[in-house]
C-alpha cells in the first residue's frame, strides 16, 4: 500500500501542474487573440503606452517566471527545514525591492493620470 | 349549485418533491456504498492507514474530476473569464462603455496561481503542508495592497466623473 501512495503522490504533482499550464493558456490565448482587452495593459488610452505600465508588467512576468522555475528546479531534499517543516524557496529581497518599485511608479502615474485628467486624442 | 372542482396539480411542487427524494436516496445510496466499502475493509482485515489511503484516493479522484470538469466549462464558453482581468467599463473619457484591462488584477492573478499552485504541488510532494517564506507572503500582500489601491483610485475617479456628468 505504501507503494501505492508514492505511485500516486508524482500522479497527482504532475496532473496539478498540467492543470495549472492548461489554466494559463486558456487565459493567455484568449489575450493574444485579442478576446480580453489586454490592450490597455500596458497604456492608458488609445495608442498610449506608459512607462510605469511597461515596467510594472515586465517586473510582474520576470518575478512569476522565476519563482515558478525556482521551485520546479529544486528538488525537495533540497529546500530547507524549518521546525521539521519543509520551506518553499523563498525570494531574493532585490525582487521585492524592484517589484515594490514598479507597484509605486505605477499606482502613482495611474493616480496622476486620473487626477490629473489627461486629456486623448 | 356550485361546482366543486378537483384541485389543478401543480406541475412545480411535484417536480421539487420528486427532484428532493432523488436527492435523498442518492445521498441513501452514496453512504450505503460507503459503509459496504468500510465493512470489507474491516471484515478483510485492512490497517487503518491502507482505509485512509484509498480515502485519499477517492478524494483526490473526485477534486481531480471537478478541476477538470472546470477546465472544459472554460474551454467551451460556460464559464466566462472576460472580467478576469478587466474592469467594468473605461474610466477615462475615449474608453468609456468598453471594459478596460486592469494590470493590478492581472499581476494578482499570476501571482495567486504562482504561489498557490506551487504550494499545492510540494505539499503534495512532501506529504504535509510545507511553509510560505516571508518574502513571498510579502509579495502577495503587496499585490492584494497594490489591487485595493487601484480599485479604490479608479472608483473615486469614476465617482467624480458620475457628478461632473450630473451637473
Amino acid at each position: 500500500m505504501t507503494d501505492v501512495f508514492y505511485a500516486i503522490v508524482p500522479l497527482m504533482k504532475w496532473s496539478l501542474l498540467a492543470w495549472l499550464l492548461v489554466l494559463a493558456a486558456l487565459v493567455v490565448i484568449p489575450c493574444l487573440r485579442g478576446d480580453f482587452p489586454g490592450q490597455s495593459l500596458l497604456g492608458s488610452g488609445a495608442g498610449h503606452r506608459d512607462p510605469e505600465r511597461i515596467a510594472l508588467l515586465f517586473t510582474t512576468i520576470g518575478v512569476a517566471l522565476y519563482y515558478f522555475i525556482t521551485c520546479l528546479g529544486t528538488d525537495l531534499a533540497d529546500l530547507p527545514v524549518r521546525n521539521g517543516v519543509i520551506v518553499m524557496p523563498d525570494l531574493p529581497p532585490e525582487m521585492l525591492v524592484a517589484l515594490f518599485g514598479a507597484q509605486g511608479g505605477y499606482l502613482s502615474g495611474k493616480i496622476w493620470r486620473i487626477f490629473k485628467g489627461v486629456s486623448l486624442p | 349549485m356550485t361546482e366543486i372542482s378537483e384541485p389543478k396539480a401543480d406541475p412545480e411542487n411535484e417536480g421539487s418533491n420528486t427532484s428532493g427524494i432523488r436527492a435523498i436516496l442518492l445521498v441513501l445510496a452514496i453512504v450505503a456504498v460507503v459503509c459496504g466499502i468500510a465493512g470489507y475493509a474491516v471484515a478483510q482485515g485492512l490497517r487503518a492507514q491502507d482505509i485512509a489511503l484509498i480515502g485519499f484516493v477517492a478524494f483526490g479522484t473526485i477534486i481531480i474530476l471537478f478541476a477538470a470538469a472546470v477546465l472544459y466549462l472554460i474551454a467551451v464558453g460556460n464559464i466566462s473569464l472576460v472580467g478576469i482581468i478587466s474592469e467594468p467599463r473605461g474610466t477615462l473619457e475615449l474608453e468609456k462603455g468598453r471594459p478596460k484591462a486592469s494590470l493590478s488584477r492581472f499581476q494578482f492573478l499570476i501571482f495567486t496561481f504562482v504561489v498557490a499552485g506551487l504550494f499545492l504541488m510540494l505539499s503534495i510532494e512532501a506529504g504535509h503542508f510545507v511553509e510560505v517564506p516571508e518574502n513571498v507572503l510579502i509579495l502577495i500582500g503587496l499585490s492584494g495592497t497594490g489591487y485595493l489601491a487601484s480599485k479604490v483610485a479608479t472608483s473615486s475617479a469614476k465617482k467624480s466623473e458620475d457628478e461632473e456628468g450630473s451637473k
